[in-house]
């Protein structure tokens, strides 16, 4: 968040938007690649070990700077 | 607003993952690195369903794009040197391995779906009329509020400025206190 959209948000007033629900995702799902949890957790493990990097950067911008 | 690197988190039945938990538990150097991967895992072990925007992988190509400019420009702004065309090989390289990086992931929650921007963007100025969102910070908003969840794992203490009734965010516990005075000053 920028600083200028802090300082907005103190002068901001709560309001509930009015945005549709849609809960069709629901159906949408994809079913567990594999069932057993603790194969799924590997999945994880195994995936932060694929990119190869020495650079760092803020994730949270993107690394824009 | 709840933290997730906490030892008494208990999952949501189903959560809305951001850009910057996911990238930081792929790349392995970042800061938050252990307990956005711990999340990840939590999240796997347990039976959460799992949203995320289309947004979200775009992102994360967009950050390890930057990750090869920064390997090369260690110290300059990105800015400035994001067209120098002799770190695209390396950047080609490093999006193959997020692209394989993120298949693996999604092999490991009980249930997930991409949400695509499409469905969402209609909801976005408003979002950025209402909270000042910026635009991309926006889709990632509307994409919790058009699903009907409420339940937001994210680092970026921005999101604060949605009400807790629409929100709850979970963060580390690093950013707890930083974010619960965003939401203070939000009049939340």
């Amino acid at each position: 968040m920028t600083a200028k959209r802090q300082n907005s948000a103190k002068h901001a007033t709560p309001q509930l938007p009015s945005i549709k629900v849609d809960e069709s995702w629901r159906s949408r799902l994809r079913e567990p690649a594999e069932p057993d949890p603790k194969k799924r957790v590997e999945a994880v493990r195994r995936a932060a070990t694929r990119i190869k990097t020495t650079a760092r950067i803020d994730t949270i911008t993107l690394g824009r700077d | 607003m709840v933290t997730f690197d906490a030892p008494s988190w208990d999952p949501p039945a189903a959560v809305v993952l951001d850009t910057n938990v996911v990238a930081e538990a792929l790349l392995p150097n970042e800061p938050e690195h252990r307990e956005c991967l711990a999340v990840l895992e939590r999240l796997a072990d347990s039976g959460t369903a799992v949203l995320f925007s289309r947004l979200l992988e775009i992102e994360l190509w967009e950050v390890i794009f930057n990750l090869a400019l920064r390997e090369r420009h260690p110290r300059k702004n990105l800015r400035h040197v994001r067209y120098d065309n002799r770190v695209r090989p390396r950047a080609a390289r490093l999006l193959k391995q997020a692209h394989n990086a993120w298949e693996e992931y999604l092999r490991s929650p009980f249930a997930w779906t991409r949400i695509e921007m499409h469905g969402v963007a209609e909801f976005v100025p408003t979002l950025m009329q209402e909270y000042g969102f910026q635009s991309y910070d926006a889709v990632h908003a509307a994409t919790l509020l058009t699903s009907g969840l409420t339940d937001f794992v994210t680092r970026d203490g921005g999101f604060a400025i949605l009400p807790p009734a629409l929100a709850t965010l979970h963060t580390t516990q690093a950013r707890l206190a930083g974010t619960r005075a965003r939401r203070r000053r939000a009049g939340h």
